[in-house]
């Protein structure tokens, strides 16, 4: 009897080690001390163990841990952490010989971390076979492979984009009803609009660009998760923290559930007291994220920040951050950038080349420079997809955003001076109509509204 | 380099190798501009480049002489050249590679680097040092590649055609490499000549450089230009300056702001020399920069608009500028429509009124302008170092992620100041305690927790959701947690934990107290007592809290909470619980005396054993007797020598007599000599009971001095117990 009661301390001691061994090289450096204390902790538990049982092995059987024969209850309820990313690499049993050494469990939680972040890039050999060593075997279930989809074609996209936004609006209702977002139907949204910005990123920005009016609210969570993916993608950003400045940009307003729509929707300029109930929505937003389960811990923190400016300047009131952080950044730029584009009902859309002068404001104190100018490069003064006039009075659509001069981009005319429509369009690269040649397009006067000439830029992509 | 006409003709043979290796080479660079890494494409297209590299170095290494529209293969080159070997000789070109040694013909992948360079745009290759560094940096060694030097080029000719413009204006775009002064001799006739000024201003504005490298190659050269000049004929410098203002009027309004973005702000106004050649503007300069615009855009735009504006401020000149422009512009196609005079009014009133004033505020219209020169100097700003962008990175890697999770938390609870709402902070604010306590982050952990008592100290009106914390908390898995590092931490870890745990106050106790009873590991066991010490009179409060506990699990850690206390003070608890219903319980209590072992333990086990009930003294009993234990040995001679032998407690003396025998107490030979003589003749059956109970333990304690005592009772002692010893023999 007492033998099994110490076994199973003995257990309680490992199963806590080993969480505690794995969250410590999620979050440190492999030789921060912490894991370094951690490493030699879990060696103890596993020697004392040892001397009980030949092999220790630790299961995953359902929602509980098991060590050896012994189901571990108490220490599965405080382990959903462990379980969550168990499950994730499908792993049910890990077996640790006798003879296991530091320097392999050292190199075991180490892989550990290393395969999570490939996660959906390695083969399931590649994963057993990177975890195990001669003292370890790694017991793994199939996890099927989601197989990539072919989601170039622009009817795709925008069905793509369509369903985002219904789910926008189920996340919100689920956040406005019972202040839990529904995180799976939001994930699985994000998975799908991050591998659209792999894939077409071109024609996905450009149904950014269509101004929604009814669905303000919505679009605008789609938009600029869209924006703030996209830009996190020209920073090399892949994988699963890609997916979570999606989801973190998708989730940065959500805090506006709880403001009185009058105020949400007031076309005036809002009062002192207006702007402070306006402003508690960053608060909210990341009381109501901080709190829903599955929630990555970047979206609470963006939906914060997203109106902190690193110059100091933003709210919420009496925060300040030294630095911060890329996926707010990106966010801030985007929300920015989507919420004076769009047409809301108080509010006309403002042509691009202004609210990119926005985004440059205070001498550009508010925004990293360097941010702005990538996003000016990513999206163009005119992005692709805008319908636009051009200075022969020709009707184009955007196709190309021409780097190094986003005045001039390169350009399908649609419809002639007249305005009639041209059977077979051609296109013009604006950038060198510029250096006066065969053309006398050369530059782009004014956006234009697809709807007014009932057309749909994304078909020309 | 050589021109077209010198060019040796090379072999139909030599001449096919080239084509099929220009082909293939320009495929694969397409490739790996348009998919990604892993397309198969670009597989295919590698296989392809190293089967005509091969083919053209079977025979030794080949050198490739890059022209703007050719590829020599050994100084020879085809007469009418493939398109393929045009534009990949082009390519080459404007990647400012001007000779290529192919060495051999490497794995597929190891061309991979030579086509990524070529995929990059050729601002970022200047901004990486030019295309020699960054290909010195692959570290491949198949092909060497010489970079055009275009300095040199401008030291061997003179400017007139489209190409030698081409020529200047690349040599003045490479920053990287600098323009001596005999290039720049070079440069000083052109700007001395408005003509030829104006032809490269041209040629600048039609080239295809973004608008901030047009800038950046410009000043380059103005500023060389007026340096040498200043240095060597400082006579020719007016003439030199109002020659380039002539030439500044070919600028479009782009490039102008440009310019005088770039040189605005400069603390050193002798150092404007964009102001200083701007203002020598005549007044057919600044029409003609007026009509050229207006011709070309067909209307004033806003950044002509704007640029005016800056060129001329004084409005009162600006009407008799634009009339002079107005003509210019009659006279070109624009002037012969119908609604010239409507499109010229339009025109005019937008270069004299434009104004930000009308949409936005002075202070916004202020910033506004401000951030448009901004918008145009972002342009110019080269790629982000990888540092930079392993710093942005890096600020959403997990263990910053943590670091901002810790401060979302922190500042919500400083914040939010509804007590509802700050209870449901709390929430996960717990969970990441426990997560923190998990892992061993102290630090963490203690400021989430240091919020929580501050509510409680400062008793706000979130103290009573901060008191539903902590009780969440104790009951949680922070218990559990704190306990099983207890083993392992370190010193200042341990401080932090009981800092932690004082800071929760003594609800922690009784948790501990639980771990304390089940912890089997001495190291773990003294740290919790030394926690539980630590709590004082609380702790002592909590354990009186503990043992009426209804639950005998709860009482039974109050017993090795009490005992780990020890001392007197202990013993009046532990008293209460050798009455306990619990048989159990008052065995651990027994124990738990015994492991105090003092005088007034005694005492009080004896009281406990007088006054008990019978199922007390039955239980008592039996774990005394039950008891093998040397430590239990000074309270079983404190019962031979206490307890009446007559008395209700006969049972106990006689048990505790048995004991000392049966652990050999050789200290006690002595106080069981004492117990051997004194009988009661009125009772003999009972008298020689005790004896023969006494002689039998002498005899197991088996030392000497006990045999002399058996030995000198069965000769000299009284009858009865001369019976007594002889009975056990």
């Amino acid at each position: 009897m007492q033998d099994s009661n110490l076994r199973h301390q003995l257990s309680d001691d490992l199963l806590r080690r080993f969480g505690a061994v794995l969250r410590g090289v999620q979050l440190y450096s492999p030789t921060h001390p912490i894991v370094t204390r951690n490493l030699d902790a879990l060696a103890d538990a596993l020697r004392a163990l040892h001397a009980h049982d030949t092999t220790v092995v630790i299961g995953l059987l359902g929602d509980e841990l098991i060590v050896g024969d012994l189901p571990m209850s108490k220490a599965s309820s405080s382990m959903g952490e462990l379980i969550r990313r168990l499950r994730s690499l499908g792993i049910e049993r890990i077996t640790f010989a006798p003879e296991v050494t530091a320097e392999e469990l050292r190199a075991f939680v180490d892989k550990f971390g290393e395969v999570e972040k490939t996660l959906g890039r390695s083969t399931q050999e590649d994963l057993a076979g990177q975890l195990e060593s001669a003292s370890i075997k790694v017991g793994r279930v199939t996890i099927t492979e989601r197989a990539p989809e072919d989601d170039t074609d622009a009817a795709t996209i925008r069905k793509l984009y369509a369903e985002a936004v219904s789910v926008a609006s189920v996340v919100w209702e689920s956040a406005r009803t019972d202040e839990h977002p529904d995180p799976t139907s939001a994930q699985s949204m994000i998975d799908g609009l991050a591998q659209a910005v792999l894939q077409n990123r071109a024609a996905l920005m450009a149904l950014t660009a269509l101004k929604e009016y009814d669905n303000y609210t919505f679009t605008h969570m789609v938009n600029v998760s869209i924006l703030t993916m996209a830009q996190a993608r020209g920073l090399g950003i892949e994988g699963p923290m890609l997916r979570e400045f999606g989801m973190a940009a998708l989730m940065h307003d959500i805090g506006k559930v709880k403001t009185p729509t009058e105020i949400l929707n007031k076309p005036d300029k809002l009062t002192a007291e207006e702007f402070a109930i306006m402003k508690r929505h960053t608060i909210d937003g990341a009381e109501i994220l901080r709190g829903t389960a599955e929630i990555p811990p970047l979206s609470p923190v963006v939906a914060f920040e997203h109106h902190l400016r690193i110059d100091g300047s933003g709210y919420p009131d009496g925060v300040s951050r030294p630095t911060l952080n890329l996926a707010t950044m990106l966010c801030g730029i985007a929300d920015v950038y989507d919420a004076m584009r769009s047409q809301r009902k108080y509010q006309q859309a403002f042509p691009s080349e202004r609210i990119l002068t926005v985004l440059q404001r205070n001498d550009g104190s508010q925004f990293d420079q360097h941010l702005v100018r990538r996003f000016v490069q990513l999206i163009g003064i005119y992005p692709v997809g805008n319908l636009v006039r051009l200075n022969t009075d020709e009707v184009a659509v955007v196709l190309r955003v021409h780097a190094p001069d986003p005045f001039r981009p390169k350009v399908r005319v649609l419809f002639a001076p007249d305005g009639s429509r041209l059977e077979i369009p051609r296109d013009i690269n604006l950038w060198e109509a510029a250096d006066g040649a065969t053309t006398a397009a050369s530059t782009v006067t004014a956006p234009l509204d697809p709807a007014d000439y009932k057309i749909d830029p994304l078909v020309f992509l | 380099m050589t021109t077209e006409k010198e060019i040796p003709p090379l072999d139909q043979e030599a001449t096919a190798k080239l084509t099929e290796f220009a082909r293939a080479c320009k495929a694969a660079a397409r490739s790996v501009t348009l998919y990604p890494p892993t397309h198969p494409a670009i597989r295919s297209s590698l296989a392809r480049l190293v089967d005509t590299a091969g083919r053209l170095t079977a025979q030794g290494p080949v050198t490739f002489g890059v022209l703007p529209d050719n590829l020599l293969l050994d100084g020879s080159g085809a007469a009418k050249p493939d398109q393929a070997v045009r534009e990949t000789g082009a390519l080459l070109h404007d990647h400012m590679i001007g000779l290529v040694t192919m060495h051999s013909s490497p794995k597929p992948e190891a061309w991979l680097p030579f086509l990524n360079l070529l995929a990059k745009p050729i601002e970022e290759v200047r901004a990486g040092g030019g295309v020699s560094q960054l290909w010195a940096a692959t570290g491949q060694r198949h092909l060497s590649l010489q970079e055009i030097d275009y300095a040199d080029i401008l030291r061997d000719r003179g400017a007139g055609s489209q190409s030698q413009w081409d020529d200047i204006i690349r040599a003045c775009l490479n920053l990287d490499s600098p323009l001596d002064d005999e290039a720049l001799r070079h440069l000083v006739d052109v700007c001395g000549d408005s003509e030829r000024f104006s032809e490269f201003i041209l040629a600048l504005e039609q080239s295809d450089a973004g608008t901030g490298s047009k800038a950046a190659a410009l000043i380059r050269m103005l500023r060389g230009v007026v340096d040498l000049v200043a240095k060597t004929d400082p006579s020719k410098l007016e003439p030199l300056l109002r020659n380039m203002a002539q030439g500044f009027g070919k600028l479009s309004p782009e490039l102008l702001l440009e310019l005088l973005s770039t040189e605005t702000g400069r603390a050193d106004a002798a150092a404007d020399l964009v102001l200083r050649i701007a203002t020598r503007m005549t007044d057919n300069s600044l029409a003609g920069f007026v009509s050229q615009s207006v011709i070309k855009e067909g209307g004033a735009t806003t950044r002509l608009a704007q640029a005016f504006q800056v060129l001329v401020p004084d409005k009162e000149r600006r009407p008799e500028l634009l009339e002079i422009a107005k003509g210019d512009v009659a006279q070109s196609p624009l002037g012969s429509g119908d609604g010239f005079l409507d499109l010229w009014q339009n025109a005019a009133d937008m270069l004299t009124s434009y104004s930000d004033e009308q949409f936005v505020s002075e202070a916004y219209a202020r910033e506004l302008s401000g951030a448009r020169t901004q918008a145009l100097e972002v342009d110019r700003v080269s790629d982000d170092p990888p540092e930079r962008i392993g710093v942005w990175v890096n600020s959403v890697g997990p263990s910053e992620i943590r670091n901002l999770d810790l401060q979302l938390l922190l500042d919500l609870l400083n914040i939010e100041t509804d007590p509802d709402r700050w209870q449901n902070v709390t929430v996960p604010a717990i969970g990441h305690i426990e997560d923190l306590l998990l892992l061993g982050d102290f630090d963490g952990a203690l400021q989430l927790v240091t919020t929580f008592a501050n509510e409680i100290t400062n008793s706000t009106p979130k103290k009573e959701a901060a008191e539903t914390a902590f009780r969440t908390l104790v009951n949680g898995a922070m218990m559990n947690h704190l306990t099983s590092h207890l083993r392992t931490v370190d010193d200042r870890a341990f401080e932090q934990i009981k800092t932690l745990s004082y800071m929760v106050g003594p609800s922690v106790i009784k948790p501990l107290a639980e771990a304390l009873a089940r912890e089997k590991r001495t190291a773990t066991r003294q740290r919790l007592t030394q926690l539980l010490l630590g709590f004082g009179a609380a702790g002592r409060q909590s354990v009186e809290q503990l043992k009426s506990s209804p639950n005998a699990a709860v009482r039974r850690t109050a017993i090795y909470l009490l005992r780990e206390f020890g001392g007197s003070e202990a013993v009046p608890d532990l008293a209460t619980l050798l009455d306990d219903r619990e048989p159990q319980i008052q065995r651990e209590a027994l124990r738990a005396i015994l492991m105090i072992g003092t005088e007034e333990a005694y005492g009080e086990l004896q009281k406990a054993l007088a006054t008990g009930t019978d199922q007390t003294r039955e239980a008592l009993t039996g774990a005394l007797v039950a008891m093998r234990n040397e430590r239990a040995i000074p309270l079983f001679e404190y019962i031979v020598r206490k307890i009446d032998r007559k008395g209700p407690l006969r049972a106990v003396y006689l048990r505790a007599i048995e004991s000392l025998g049966a652990l050999h107490a050789d200290h006690a030979v002595e106080l069981l000599k004492e117990a051997l003589y004194p009988g009661d003749w009125w009772r003999p059956f009972r008298t020689a009971e005790v004896r023969r109970t006494v002689a039998a333990a002498l005899r197991q304690i088996g030392t000497p001095e006990a045999s002399q005592v058996l030995a000198e009772a069965a000769e000299l002692g009284p009858r009865g117990v001369r019976a007594a010893v002889r009975a056990i023999r």
